[in-house]
């Protein structure tokens, strides 16, 4: 009496191999991305606090900021982008109606992802009041 | 009972196992697996703990910056002691409400109290009720205060219209540099009062 045995053939565990690997693939693709999105996360946490800090060193020195004969306020930008540039970052500044208005940009780009440039960038709009101090 | 003790004496079973090629295979796969699951489960484990690391101090950045510049922005007058923020408040106008850091509503002078404490940033809203002083964010190691006037000055007595703050956070301080992140804060009440002037 022979008993009659069944295994897997070699075509089914190959194919439960590629399963396998597929799947740890995407788990290292989720890791990967769970990096990303948290570093990009905290450095528009970072950039908008930056941003705001121009903004309000702007606000403490209103009037010579919207002074015309003084040049306050290109050194307000000097410093500021110094600062940023000194943290990895990049700033660029452009105000109009006589530093009035002012549109800030900041971006960055993430050392472990240096060919990803999406999702490195943040601009912030804002207005000042009129000091009328000539 | 018999007829099988007699079938085990006179006859040979035949018996098929694995050849030691098919073991040494299955092995060396089964190894593999385990190896690259074990790679991933650690890798996975220390970005996850990175990834954690970075949003706990974005939320410690946050609540600071935010409730910080809300108080600031709102103020009357500061005093920086130390690392130590104290931040108070004039008469809110005629049905307008301002809180302070912990939620409270501005009565005239309220004052905020901003503070480097055991476990982080703390707030003191000088309202004595059981929520007046509260840890407000974790994590920030050292605060560094200075009043400021116009562009690279630190003004003294009146001439301040803001204050810069320096936040360190130990669990992120290669994202941060070595000064940690330094913002300023203007006293916005104050300089739209003194322009209205």
């Amino acid at each position: 009496m022979r008993k009659t045995e069944k295994g897997f053939t070699l075509f089914e565990v190959l194919l439960s191999m590629f399963i396998a690997g597929v799947a740890l693939l995407g788990l290292a693709l989720m890791e990967v991305h769970i990096l990303k999105s948290s570093q990009s996360s905290f450095d528009y946490t970072v950039a908008t606090i930056r941003a705001n800090s121009f903004v309000d060193a702007v606000w403490m020195d209103l009037c010579n900021a919207q002074s015309a004969s003084q040049n306050t306020y290109s050194k307000i930008v000097t410093s500021w982008s110094d600062e940023i540039s000194a943290a990895g970052m990049t700033a660029s500044e452009t105000s109009s109606a006589a530093e009035r208005t002012t549109s800030l940009t900041i971006s960055w780009t993430d050392p472990r992802f240096t060919n990803d440039a999406s999702n490195s960038a943040l601009t912030l709009a804002a207005k000042f009041p009129d000091s009328d101090c000539g | 009972m018999n007829d099988k003790q007699l079938n085990f004496s006179n006859k040979k079973i035949q018996q098929a196992g694995f050849t030691l090629i098919e073991l040494m295979v299955a092995m060396v796969i089964s190894l593999t697996l385990i190896f690259a699951c074990t790679t991933l489960y650690s890798s996975l484990k220390s970005s996850i703990t990175v990834a954690q690391k970075l949003s706990n101090a974005q939320e410690s950045l946050r609540g600071a910056f935010y409730l910080m510049s809300r108080s600031v922005r709102q103020a009357d007058d500061i005093e920086v002691s130390g690392a130590s923020l104290t931040v108070s408040f004039a008469t809110p106008p005629t049905a307008v409400e301002i809180y302070g850091c912990l939620g409270n509503l501005v009565t005239s002078g309220s004052t905020d109290t901003y503070y480097l404490g055991t476990s982080g940033l703390y707030c003191d809203d000088g309202h004595g009720a059981a929520i007046s002083d509260q840890l407000i964010a974790l994590n920030i190691n050292e605060l560094i205060l200075e009043e400021s006037g116009a562009l690279g000055t630190t003004a003294t007595g009146q001439g301040y219209n803001g204050v810069i703050v320096q936040l360190q956070i130990d669990e992120v301080s290669a994202a941060l540099g070595t000064d940690g992140l330094r913002f300023n804060l203007a006293l916005r009440q104050k300089v739209l009062a003194n322009l209205s002037e």
